[in-house]
């Protein structure tokens, strides 16, 4: 399952949802809005997404995921609007028979994200300036 | 007939995202431009009448129709064109 949605992302549903019989692991992935960037202290932070786009997106890495791995269940959350700190950003979940698939495909999936899905970060700071965030330094 | 051929027009819609709107003042806008108008030399129109920086206009991505496409793409009627920075999702 993909989604991107301006609400709390429901993770404790999603992870009972991976919990099959036939899966010996899951591996999740849970991106959370920190409190500093670039040595500075972040007051808030919101996302903006071109959506309908970055639906497509985010559908074709996980695709991609399928044909590339033998996983059996996973999902690809992104939230965006405004988020307050501490709080899940995206959440990638990944459930296969053994370990080795779902810690692979969950890095995969959550670096495409990173790479790939139109989404931008726009930080207010503690000291009043705010920053649209562009491109990944992590 | 053939000046008539010449003429011919197309309309596309523009999205500008996160930094992008700043130098536009919008988010999105809709223009006529000649046919056979390559997206390269829209960009290049567009962004002539701003103060970007020929560093950030590299670092650029671009979408038609929702799909990632490379400056050469010639542009259709009806095309929704985005100017993407680089994302940070995540």
């Amino acid at each position: 399952m993909i989604d991107i949605t301006e609400n709390v992302i429901p993770i404790g549903k999603y992870h009972k949802e991976l919990c099959l019989l036939d899966c010996g692991g899951i591996v999740a992935f849970e991106g959370r809005i920190r409190n500093h960037n670039d040595g500075k202290e972040v007051k808030d932070l919101s996302y903006e997404c071109y959506k309908p786009m970055g639906l497509k997106v985010l559908d074709e890495i996980v695709q991609e995921a399928y044909k590339k791995w033998d996983i059996k269940k996973s999902f690809a959350i992104h939230r965006i609007g405004n988020i307050p700190l501490g709080e899940i950003a995206v959440w990638v979940g990944v459930a296969s028979h053994h370990r080795k698939e779902a810690f692979e495909v969950c890095r995969f999936i959550i670096d495409e994200i990173k790479q790939k899905v139109p989404i931008w970060k726009y930080e207010t700071y503690t000291d009043g300036s705010k920053s649209w965030i562009e491109g990944c330094k992590h | 007939m053939i000046q008539k051929a010449l003429n011919k027009t197309i309309t596309v819609k523009i999205l500008f995202f996160a930094s992008l709107k700043n130098y536009f003042n919008t988010s999105e806008k809709t223009i006529t431009i000649n046919e056979n108008t390559t997206l390269k030399e829209l960009r290049n129109k567009l962004f002539l009448e701003t103060n970007i920086s020929q560093e950030k206009l590299l670092t650029l991505l671009y979408a038609i129709n929702h799909n990632y496409v490379s400056l050469d793409t010639l542009l259709k009627d009806g095309d929704e064109i985005a100017f993407l920075p680089m994302v940070s999702g995540g």
